[in-house]
């Protein structure tokens, strides 16, 4: 897992504090699709999860000169998204169950939130892993884990040759650490390979 | 604020790296002991059905759309210096007749939806509920396919999915496949090439499962934003009323309604080709008209001649950005777009206003917040019964 160092984290706080885009954008990259997910789960509405996140970000800017840490930054992105969520759950006119479990947990320390936020933070950390893959090697390791595309598929979709998509897949093995995301993949492999001398 | 669940977090995944030493599996033994949930939310991130399930749809997510809507919340919040993109808060100057205003209150997409509007008024019997996401998919075989609304957007394949992977229904696609926006519908399509097209409201997209290896084509009625993925063997072509359009990779806007005179295609970005069209002509027996449209500029087809003008793209985005934007625009186009949107029919009383109107208002709010903006211009009041908005002087 990446860690941010002090010197950086200090480098885009001054940055953000300053009024420079990029800052927000940093953040943006770092936290919007978490947010965005958490946030998704308990509205259950894709678009106005999209909606809320942002204003997260919009009233982050809008308040920057206040903010000391990126620690402070990301806390409030989470309290403005859980906030706005319920709001959005207080307004809804029918809600599902899941829905009115959030509602029923608003007095205590909000265990339902808590672990919303759980899921979000480990599911980026596999996302992210599967980013650093080299531009190639995700498409294939998207289609594989994604789509469920064997390889012959992503050969002609990519219009590489099935010997390539093969290393790449290698590759996406050797590179990922994540138990789970390469067992994924070499199980696929295995299957095509088995599936190859089954045939002969 | 959150420490504890950031740390949990990376408790479960290290559990998954099997590199917990001895404190560290104390800590995640405790988180799981302390409450029932949070053990099945451990089992379902431990089995790898529902972990695929929750990283597709993880993967799903679009961040380019989050950072427009970011960029353009923080624009707005700025205090207002004048011009921004070609959009003025202030009278055109040049013009003789008098130039209508109207200040939109600034309702948009993002502020909570049920924020209380200005007076009630008295000529509406009711409110009007703005257009939600939504759509179908209509199969070769006939079947049609309602689309989820809470869902972003869907990927066409044989297998259809939507954005965040989930599985939409178990038939299959083949051939000829009919996408389609009801009015007040609004919906974003993946193609298999990787296109992503938003359709706006009363739209139809046709095109095939499979695309051929020559060329992408697809065929439109009504208004759709197109982001063409980039394929230099097949030439992306789309055939609309009186035009066919070929593009290799590029984005660009397609205004081409059947109740409106003319089809208008904005440019955003990369090179289009516009071939007239007028259909049941014989090859050669027509003369037609072809051009090349540059990014910023857009091209008006009212099927005599294909006129290039500048495009004001915030203009021709807003509709998949949210919002209605008018640059001097006539109130018959108004009511069009208002009556698609809103699934209305619009009737005409006594005379119109023939000036064009300048302003922007959030789509995303009930019929009343637009009419009553519409009519602080004075120049027009509208009555609203049950579907019906009458436009009176």
């Amino acid at each position: 897992m990446v860690k941010r160092t002090d010197k950086d984290e200090n480098k885009w706080m001054e940055l953000f504090r300053n009024g420079d885009e990029r800052a927000l954008a940093h953040f943006f990259k770092l936290h919007y699709r978490t947010l965005c997910y958490f946030v998704s789960g308990i509205v259950e509405d894709d678009s106005e999860a999209e909606d809320i996140a942002s204003v997260a970000f919009v009233k982050l800017w809008e308040n920057r000169s206040g903010f000391e840490s990126a620690v402070n930054v990301k806390a409030y992105l989470f309290i403005s998204c859980r906030n706005a969520s319920l709001n959005y759950l207080k307004q809804a006119k029918r809600r599902s169950a899941v829905q009115q479990e959030y509602m029923n947990h608003l007095d205590e320390l909000d265990p339902q939130f808590m672990n919303r936020i759980i899921e979000s933070e480990f599911l980026n950390t596999l996302h992210l892993e599967v980013q650093q893959l080299p531009e190639q090697c995700r498409k294939v390791f998207s289609m594989l884990y994604f789509e469920g595309k064997k390889t012959a598929e992503i050969a002609e979709v990519m219009d590489l040759s099935v010997k390539t998509v093969r290393n790449y897949k290698a590759r996406a093995i050797e590179s990922l650490h994540n138990s789970f995301l390469k067992k994924h993949v070499s199980d696929a492999l295995y299957f095509a390979f088995f599936l190859f001398f089954a045939k002969r | 604020m959150f420490e504890k669940e950031f740390g949990i977090a990376e408790l479960i995944y290290l559990h998954q790296e099997g590199q917990l030493d001895v404190q560290q599996r104390e800590k995640l033994d405790a988180w799981l002991s302390s409450d029932p949930a949070n053990r099945v939310l451990f089992s379902e991130l431990m089995r790898e059905e529902s972990l695929q399930a929750k990283l597709a749809a993880f993967d799903g997510i679009d961040e380019q759309s989050g950072w427009q809507k970011v960029k353009r919340g923080i624009a707005e919040a700025a205090p207002l210096r004048g011009k921004t993109g070609g959009f003025s808060w202030f009278p055109r100057v040049a013009v003789a007749a008098a130039v209508l205003i109207f200040l939109g209150l600034g309702l948009y997409f993002y502020l909570p939806r049920n924020e209380a509007s200005s007076s009630r008024n008295s000529r509406y019997a009711n409110d009007i509920l703005p257009g939600t996401n939504g759509a179908t998919i209509k199969m070769a075989n006939g079947h049609v396919i309602a689309l989820n609304g809470s869902k972003s957007g869907v990927l066409i394949s044989p297998v259809l999915k939507y954005a965040d992977h989930s599985e939409v229904s178990s038939e299959r696609l083949s051939g000829t496949v009919e996408a389609g926006t009801g009015r007040g519908q609004t919906y974003r399509f993946t193609l298999p090439d990787g296109t992503t097209v938003w359709l706006n409201a009363g739209s139809k997209l046709v095109f095939p499962v499979q695309f051929g290896s020559h060329q992408r084509s697809v065929s439109l009625t009504g208004e759709a934003y197109f982001d063409v993925a980039t394929d230099k063997k097949r030439p992306f072509v789309v055939m609309s009323k009186g035009q066919k359009l070929e593009v290799l990779g590029t984005r660009f806007n397609l205004n081409a309604y059947d109740d409106e005179d003319v089809v208008t295609t904005s440019l955003l970005e990369g090179s289009v080709r516009i071939v007239q069209n007028s259909s049941e002509a014989l090859p050669g027996s027509y003369l037609t008209t072809e051009v090349l449209l540059k990014p910023g500029e857009k091209a008006v087809n009212n099927n005599k001649t294909i006129r290039l003008s500048p495009s004001d793209a915030e203009e021709a985005l807003a509709w998949k950005n949210g919002y209605f934007r008018f640059n001097d625009e006539p109130i018959g186009s108004i009511m069009r777009k208002l009556s698609r949107w809103y699934d209305i029919e619009v009737d005409y009383e006594g005379t119109l206003p023939r000036e064009g109107f300048n302003g922007k208002i959030s789509r995303n709010n009930n019929i009343s917040e637009v009419l009553n903006a519409l009519e602080r211009t004075e120049t027009a009041r509208f009555k609203i019964e049950g579907r019906r908005v009458t436009v009176m002087q």
